[in-house]
């Protein structure tokens, strides 16, 4: 680990550059934190990681086998008066949703901090969801910092207000904040030595009643009041003599500080730290200074929502610029240019830059090389899917007729080219649970989920014990390479390595698919083509539902671990050349490793190949 | 106060990002105020790869359009990502080395030629730099530095720190290939510096 990324440190008179996720670590440490869990989420995913690499400064740091035992987790620690934090991405705060609204309901004793983390203009691939809906549904506090800096800052200050109110905070951050990086100032580590103590309170700690429940309703709505007295100042207003003003949320105040200090613009400024509660004073304040109001968030326009019902109170009219009453958008995420569009125009006197040449965008979006998302080389999934599409057109199935369900992680490249393999995705576990639906429909063609192990473990586990409870005749391919890979390479309960390691206790799939009622169970080394091909044949032909353990490590796990793997060679004299062969091993398999070489024929890149040895099964020339 | 804006563009596993950290360690080391940001996406499985370094006093991570004074890219196809955040007459630096993808690899031409790329670029600026990083880095016995050489190579032209603090932050981001990578970067800067560059 770098010097400069001692998270850790003591030293406080040394800025440390830090990302907006380890500066969120850096404040949970200062906060005397006990005990932080969560479930690997990109973007949220570093924070944890930074954690984990300061081991023994007195907290407990580990992932969770799901977000919402996270959740409940950590609100153990805090009942007992220990403070906590959970981090996960967006679709694990939908998983942990149960958990989050009872829990802000009940209240908390030591400080709870929510971290979830958000992914407007989708970098990585997922639903684009607005989380701050949460702070709202569960009445919950929500913060929104802009900066490295804000999220350390914040942290601190959220464990503070999560004790005073007695109640969980929610933090929120976007992809872009949580890979930026800038000097970040310490604070003081601080020491908390509470003894752990809990006491019987069932109006508090259960649902216990409707009377009870009501006042818990009642109790939490005065929570949030009083959260927004107490943070008016994360809330700075800035009235000038300018008649227009500007509302930006989150890392959108970054982008407007931008624009107006590059063209000296100095309209009036509300930068909201709070998600939820909105600061209503301070907005109608605003709106009573100013004829125009853009409001700057991304994803929901619930800040410009919150502006048009205040705007009615005000006695002259307010023009709203937003995405419902103008030209931003919903989807995606901000930049500078989104904002110097709608801001410019608004001061005449102030000229917009140079546009960059229209021929330049659509000459450069004409050179992009078009790159294929797929399998790292070596990874054992890509041997599965092409088993499994062998297996298929061995029984004599047309690809089309054989629905496979995909799921969530590593094994969803398989609905890329080569194989278009998976054709769903919806979230964690359902690839089974939506394979049972598409039988129930009356498909009668075999149906196939794949699922990776972590994943499997998550959630796929009650769909399974559904499936099997039902009689129903789905095949499951659990593509078993040992680790939560798609997010980094995480450990997860049934990771051996690790949990010998760590000295946890290894939790083997394969007795809770057999606990589940299934008697049909088969573990191949997919690398071993000419077993798993058989394997997957008989298993979709089974008359009843049937698992296949598809088991080899993460090729790159593995290569960090085992040294000098070697590499294949293919053989140019046996070689016809890829526009020669019509299934050739780079058509058939993409994996990056093989490429063009002298005289179009294939070669074996030595620095990228980690010998899996799938290519030379393939090759219909023998020539690997 | 220094005021640089760098945008970085490679494909996942080139390193991109180890040179944007370098960069942005030197200028901690300086007391250069420095931004940095990211943008891993779907790098790890084959996907683009890009980074914003900004020195001096910026608010935004990210560029604005036009506001970069150079870019360097690993791959000379990437550019095509970054291009748009160099400011007109800023430099490129692109490494004249392809990395073709599953679909060029079956059918070459989908793969832009290098005259179209450069014809792309000069709609921007005539400062183009291509280095021919994949040889120089195979030259200082490390295949994988490609990225210390292409920052070597640029730092030739655009000191915006000592040497020092270069040196320290690159075997600060590896330790246990400091030595390989530090090779690949003064070959990257001798190049450069001595023997020009092509264009």
């Amino acid at each position: 680990m770098s010097d400069q990324k001692n998270i850790g440190t003591p030293i406080l008179d040394t800025p440390l550059l830090l990302s907006a996720n380890q500066a969120l670590a850096r404040g949970a440490i200062e906060s005397g934190v006990a005990y932080v869990t969560g479930y690997p989420g990109t973007p949220s995913t570093d924070a944890i990681e930074a954690l984990l690499t300061v081991p023994d400064l007195g907290f407990k740091v580990e992932w969770s086998i799901n977000e919402k035992v996270a959740f409940e987790v950590a609100t153990g620690v805090s009942w007992a008066g220990l403070r906590s934090m959970v981090t996960m991405k967006m679709s694990g705060l939908n998983v942990a949703s149960d958990a989050l609204v009872s829990v802000q309901y009940s209240g908390t004793n030591g400080g709870m901090v929510i971290y979830v983390a958000d992914d407007p203009n989708t970098y990585y691939g997922m639903v684009e969801q607005d989380s701050r809906h949460y702070a709202r549904l569960a009445v919950a506090p929500m913060l929104t910092p802009s900066s490295p800096q804000e999220a350390l800052d914040f942290l601190r200050r959220a464990f503070d207000l999560s004790e005073e109110i007695k109640r969980p905070v929610m933090i929120l951050m976007t992809t872009v904040l949580a890979n930026t990086s800038e000097m970040v100032k310490l604070g003081k580590i601080k020491s908390i030595t509470r003894e752990p103590t809990f006491d019987f309170d069932i109006a508090r700690y259960a649902k216990a009643g409707p009377a009870a429940c009501l006042q818990q309703h009642l109790d939490t709505v005065a929570s949030l009041e009083k959260f927004g007295e107490l943070t008016d100042d994360l809330n700075p207003l800035t009235l000038t003599e300018s008649r227009i003003g500007i509302i930006a949320a989150g890392i959108t105040w970054n982008y407007l500080q931008e624009v107006t200090k590059a063209h000296l613009l100095n309209p009036c400024t509300l930068k909201l730290g709070v998600a939820h509660p909105l600061p209503q004073a301070k907005i109608r304040t605003l709106l009573t200074h100013v004829d125009t109001v853009v409001v700057l968030e991304e994803l929901d326009p619930l800040v410009e929502e919150a502006v048009l019902a205040l705007r009615g109170e005000i006695d002259h009219p307010v023009k709203v610029i937003g995405k419902l009453n103008g030209p931003l958008s919903i989807a995606g995420d901000y930049n500078v240019e989104t904002v110097s569009s709608v801001l410019l125009p608004l001061f005449p006197d102030k000229v917009l830059g140079p546009v960059p040449a229209d021929d330049l965008s659509q000459q450069a979006q004409a050179l992009k090389v078009k790159r294929l998302v797929t399998f790292c080389a070596g990874c054992p999934h890509r041997a599965t899917y092409y088993a499994l599409n062998q297996a298929l057109e061995k029984l004599g199935y047309r690809k089309s007729d054989i629905i496979i369900t995909g799921d969530i992680g590593c094994t969803i490249l398989g609905m890329n080219d080569p194989f278009q393999s998976c054709w769903t995705e919806i979230c964690m576990g359902s690839s089974i649970s939506l394979a049972q639906g598409f039988k129930y429909a009356g498909i009668e063609k075999p149906v196939i989920a794949t699922i990776g192990d972590g994943t499997f473990l998550h959630a796929g586990i009650p769909a399974l014990i559904n499936a099997a409870h039902n009689r129903c005749n789905i095949t499951v391919i659990i593509l078993d390479n040992h680790w939560a890979s798609m997010t980094g390479m995480q450990p997860h309960a049934g990771t051996e390595i690790f949990s010998s390691a760590q000295s946890k206790q290894l939790i083997k799939a394969e007795e809770i698919v057999r606990a589940a009622g299934v008697h049909r169970i088969w573990r191949v080394n997919p690398y071993q083509t000419k077993k798993m091909i058989p394997t997957l044949m008989e298993a979709i032909s089974s008359p009843e539902i049937s698992v296949v353990f598809s088991d080899a490590e993460c090729a790159i796990q593995k290569k960090r671990r085992v040294k000098g793997g070697g590499y294949l060679k293919v053989k140019p004299e046996k070689c016809v050349g890829l526009d020669a062969c019509e299934h050739n091993c780079i058509k058939l398999l993409g994996c990056s490793a093989l490429e063009r070489g002298d005289e179009a024929k294939a070669f074996i890149n030595p620095h990228a190949c980690n010998a899996c040895g799938l290519c030379h099964h393939v090759c219909p020339q023998g020539a690997i | 106060m220094k005021q640089f804006n760098l945008a970085l563009s490679g494909l996942g596993g080139q390193g991109i990002m180890t040179v944007s950290q370098v960069l942005a360690a030197a200028a901690a080391r300086e007391n250069v105020r420095v931004l940095l940001f990211e943008g891993t996406g779907i790098s790890q499985r084959g996907g683009g790869v890009f980074g914003f370094v900004r020195l001096g006093d910026s608010s935004s991570p990210k560029i604005p359009i036009n506001g970069a004074e150079a870019v360097i890219s690993l791959e000379i196809s990437e550019i095509a990502g970054v291009i748009q955040y160099l400011r007109p007459g800023g430099e490129v630096w692109a490494n004249s080395g392809r990395i073709h993808g599953y679909y060029s690899k079956l059918h070459p031409h989908l793969y832009p030629a290098e005259e179209k790329i450069i014809e792309m670029i000069k709609l921007k600026t005539g400062q183009i730099h291509l280095i021919p990083a994949d040889r120089l880095a195979e030259e200082a016995g490390s295949a994988q530095a490609v990225n210390m050489t292409m920052l070597g190579a640029f730092s030739s032209k655009n000191p915006l720190f000592n040497m020092d603090s270069i040196t320290w932050a690159i075997e600060d981001s590896n330790k246990k290939f400091a030595e390989k990578n530090l090779k690949a970067f003064r070959r990257g800067f001798e190049f450069a510096k001595n023997e020009g560059t092509s264009e």
